[in-house]
C-alpha cells in the first residue's frame, strides 16, 4: 500500500521535525537565561534573576521531552545514517544543555546573595565574559540547526579566549583576596562565576563536537582542543606559588 | 450530406479554436516567462507551487516578513528580512518570547472569531544589541490545513540604543570623572586655603597637575562621547568603498608629525594592491590613530628606536590589518582584558608611569567597538621579545 507507506514517511518526517524543534525550543531559553544574566551583570535586577531561575523548570521539562522524542524516532522509525546520529547526539546534547541552564541558575544565585555590590570595572569585565560566552552559543545553536560542521568547528577552537579571560580574572581575584582578606567571601562569589562561564564555554564546545559528529560522522580527536596555554601557565604559576 | 459538411466545418472550428488558445499561452509565456523558484535558503519540503505562492507573498509585504510552520520553521522570508538580520534570524526565532506568541498565535483558530495579533519584543544581546518587536497572526488555509504564521519584524534597536547611550554615558562619566575631579577641587582648595602663603614653584607644580587633570577629563568626556555615538550607529553596517592603499595614506599624513625624530620609524606595507573595504573612513581612522598612540604611549623604551608597523594583506574572504610594534609588549594576562572599558596595564615597569595616567582607558573599547560594527575580528598578540601585534580581519567590499 503505497499511500501507507508515504503516511509513514511523513510521520517520519513530523516527528524529526518536533524533535528539532524541542531542541531549538530549549537553546532559545538557554540562550535567554544567559543573555538575562548579562543584564543582570551590569545593573541590579532581581526580576531578571528571578526570571533565570523560573527558566530552569521548562529547561528541564524540555529535556525529558527531547529523550522521549528521540527514543519514540529510534523504536518506530530505524532512522539510518546522518539521521541517526542527529537524532542519538541530540539525547547528550540536551543533558548539555540542561547542565548550562544550571550554570546560568547557579550564577544567578551568587548574584543575588551578593553582599556587596560589584564595582563598575568588574561588573565590565563580567559582562565582556558573558557576552562571547553568549555568542559562541548563538553560534553554535545555529550550527546545530544547519548542521554546519564548519561553524561548529569555529565556536569549538574559539573557546580558548574565554578560557584566558577567565584564567586572567581568576589570577586577578586571587590577587585582591589577599589584598583585602575581609572581602573573601565576595571574592570567592566572582570566582564561583568566573568558573561557571568557563564551564558553560566548555560544554558549548562538547555541543560543537558532537554537531561535528552528526555531520561528518568523526569526532575531532580529543587532544586537539587549543587552550588557552599562556593563561594556563598563569594559573598553574599562581597555584605553585600560593603556599 | 449536410451531416458532413457540419462535421468538416465543426471539426475546422475545433482546430482554430486549438490553434488560437495555443497561440494566446505562447504570447503569454512570452511575456510573463514562468518565475524561476527561488533559491532560499529557507524552503522546506512543501510543493514548488505552494513554496512560490508563498515567497510571493511575503515579498508582496512591505517591512520585515516571515511565513513560519507550526513548528517555528520558516518558510518563506522577504529579502528585507533576511538582509536586516542574516544571521540573528534563527536567534530570534527560538527566543522564548517569539515562542510563546508563536503557541499563541496557534491556540486561536478561524472558529473562534477573528484571527488576533499576537505581539512580543526580543532583545538580543550578541553580536550587536538588537531590539526587535514581533506581530505574529494564524493563517490557515482550507478546512483549517496548512497551518501557517505570518510574521512580521519591526526594529527598534536604535530608540533602545538611545537609551542605553544616555544611562552608560551618565554611569561612567559619572565615575572616571571622580578621581581626577576629586584631585582638582583638593588642589583648589590648597591654593584657596594658603592664598599668600604658597611660595611659587608649589604653586606652578600644583598648577601643573591641576591643569593635567583637566586635560584628562577632556579627554575622557570626548572619548566617552565617541564611544556613545559608536554605539548608537552600530545598527548599521557601512556601505561606502574604501580602498586600503588611501587609508593607509591618510592615516600616515596624520601621524607624520610624531614620528619626525630618530627614536620612532613609521612602515606601511601592502602584499597587494586594490585592497577594498566597506567600511566608514573617518572610523578606520579613528581606529588606526588610536593603535598608532597606544604603540607610541606603551612601546617607547629608552634602549632602542621604536619601529611602527603598518600592514594589509588578503585573508579568507577578507583582509588582515595589523599595527604591531617593537615594544616591551604585553603581558599574557593581560590581553583578553584589553578591549574592556577603562582597562588600563598598569604594571608595565619600562613604560612611563605619566603616560601611563594619561590614558583612559577608552582607546582599544574604541577599536573594538569599530570592528564590530565592520563586522571584523580583533586579536592582540604578544609573543615574547616581540613586541606588540594587533590583528584585524574585516570582510573584503564584494567586487563591482
Amino acid at each position: 500500500m503505497p499511500q501507507q507507506g508515504q503516511h509513514i514517511v511523513q510521520r517520519y518526517g513530523e516527528d524529526l521535525r518536533r524533535l528539532r524543534s524541542f531542541m531549538e525550543e530549549m537553546g532559545g531559553l538557554v540562550e535567554h537565561q544567559l543573555s538575562l544574566i548579562l543584564t543582570a551583570f551590569t545593573e541590579t535586577d532581581a526580576q531578571a534573576i528571578s526570571q533565570v531561575i523560573h527558566h530552569d523548570k521548562a529547561i528541564d521539562a524540555l529535556e525529558n521531552e527531547v529523550e522521549t522524542q528521540a527514543i519514540r524516532l529510534l523504536a518506530l522509525h530505524g532512522p539510518m545514517a546522518a539521521d541517526l546520529r542527529e537524532i542519538v547526539a541530540n539525547i547528550p546534547m540536551a543533558g548539555t544543555l540542561e547542565r548550562i541552564g544550571d550554570y546560568a541558575r547557579s550564577i544567578a544565585r551568587r548574584l543575588h546573595q551578593m553582599e556587596q555590590p560589584i564595582p563598575p570595572h568588574d561588573r565590565l569585565a563580567l559582562s565582556e565574559i558573558g557576552r562571547m560566552v553568549l555568542e559562541h552559543l548563538h553560534r553554535v545553536m545555529d550550527a546545530l540547526e544547519h548542521q554546519d560542521a564548519t561553524a561548529a568547528h569555529s565556536v569549538w577552537q574559539a573557546d580558548h579566549r574565554v578560557d584566558e579571560y577567565c584564567a586572567t580574572m581568576t589570577h586577578n581575584y586571587l590577587e585582591r583576596m589577599t589584598q583585602q582578606p575581609r572581602a573573601l567571601r565576595f571574592y570567592i562569589s566572582l570566582l564561583f562565576i568566573i568558573r561557571n562561564l568557563e564551564r558553560i564555554g566548555d560544554h558549548i564546545t562538547d555541543i560543537a563536537e558532537r554537531i561535528i559528529f552528526i555531520a561528518t560522522g568523526t569526532l575531532p580527536p580529543p587532544t586537539a582542543r587549543p587552550h588557552g596555554h599562556a593563561a594556563q601557565s598563569i594559573a598553574t604559576e599562581q597555584e605553585a606559588s600560593t603556599p | 450530406m449536410i451531416g458532413h459538411i457540419l462535421w468538416l466545418g465543426g471539426g475546422a472550428v475545433l482546430c482554430l479554436c486549438c490553434l488560437y488558445i495555443g497561440w494566446v499561452l505562447a504570447r503569454y509565456y512570452q511575456d510573463n516567462p514562468p518565475r524561476k523558484t527561488h533559491t532560499a535558503p529557507y524552503s522546506s519540503a512543501k510543493t514548488p507551487l505552494h513554496q512560490m505562492a508563498l515567497d510571493e507573498l511575503v515579498e508582496l509585504i512591505p517591512g520585515m516578513a516571515l511565513i513560519l510552520d507550526p513548528m517555528g520553521q520558516i518558510l518563506a522570508c522577504n529579502q528585507a528580512a533576511q538582509e536586516h538580520y542574516k544571521e540573528s534570524l534563527r536567534a530570534i526565532l527560538r527566543h522564548p518570547n517569539s515562542r510563546a506568541i508563536l503557541h499563541e498565535a496557534l491556540a486561536t483558530s478561524p472558529s473562534t472569531g477573528p484571527h488576533a495579533i499576537h505581539t512580543a519584543i526580543v532583545h538580543l544581546d550578541v553580536p550587536i544589541k538588537h531590539t526587535i518587536r514581533l506581530a505574529m497572526r494564524h493563517l490557515s488555509g482550507p478546512q483549517g490545513r496548512d497551518k501557517m504564521v505570518l510574521t512580521l519584524l519591526t526594529d527598534h534597536s536604535t530608540e533602545q540604543a538611545m537609551d542605553r547611550m544616555r544611562a552608560d554615558f551618565i554611569a561612567h562619566a559619572s565615575h572616571e570623572l571622580r578621581t581626577p575631579l576629586a584631585s582638582l577641587s583638593g588642589f583648589i582648595d590648597l591654593l584657596k586655603d594658603n592664598e599668600g602663603t604658597t611660595d611659587q614653584a608649589s604653586r606652578t607644580l600644583y598648577l601643573q597637575i591641576m591643569s593635567q587633570q583637566a586635560t584628562r577629563m577632556q579627554r575622557l568626556v570626548e572619548r566617552l562621547l565617541y564611544l556613545s555615538h559608536l554605539q548608537l550607529r552600530s545598527h548599521n553596517r557601512p556601505h561606502t568603498r574604501l580602498d586600503v592603499g588611501e587609508l593607509f595614506a591618510l592615516i600616515v599624513g596624520e601621524v607624520l608629525p610624531r614620528f619626525t625624530d630618530n627614536t620612532r620609524n613609521l612602515t606601511v606595507e601592502q602584499e597587494e594592491d586594490h585592497l577594498t573595504l566597506l567600511a566608514d573612513e573617518d572610523e578606520m581612522i579613528q581606529l588606526f590613530l588610536n593603535l598608532i598612540e597606544n604603540a607610541i604611549r606603551y612601546g617607547t623604551t629608552p634602549d632602542h628606536a621604536l619601529q611602527v608597523r603598518l600592514c594589509a594583506r588578503r585573508e579568507g574572504t577578507g583582509i588582515l590589518l595589523s599595527v604591531s610594534d617593537n615594544g616591551p609588549g604585553i603581558a599574557p594576562h593581560h590581553l583578553p582584558r584589553l578591549t574592556e572599558r577603562f582597562y588600563r596595564v598598569t604594571d608595565n615597569k619600562q613604560t612611563n608611569p605619566a603616560e601611563v595616567e594619561e590614558g583612559t582607558g577608552l582607546g582599544l573599547a574604541i577599536v573594538q567597538q569599530i570592528v564590530e560594527r565592520h563586522k571584523g575580528h580583533l586579536r592582540f598578540l604578544s609573543p615574547p621579545h616581540e613586541g606588540t601585534i594587533c590583528r584585524i580581519w574585516l570582510p573584503a567590499a564584494p567586487a563591482l
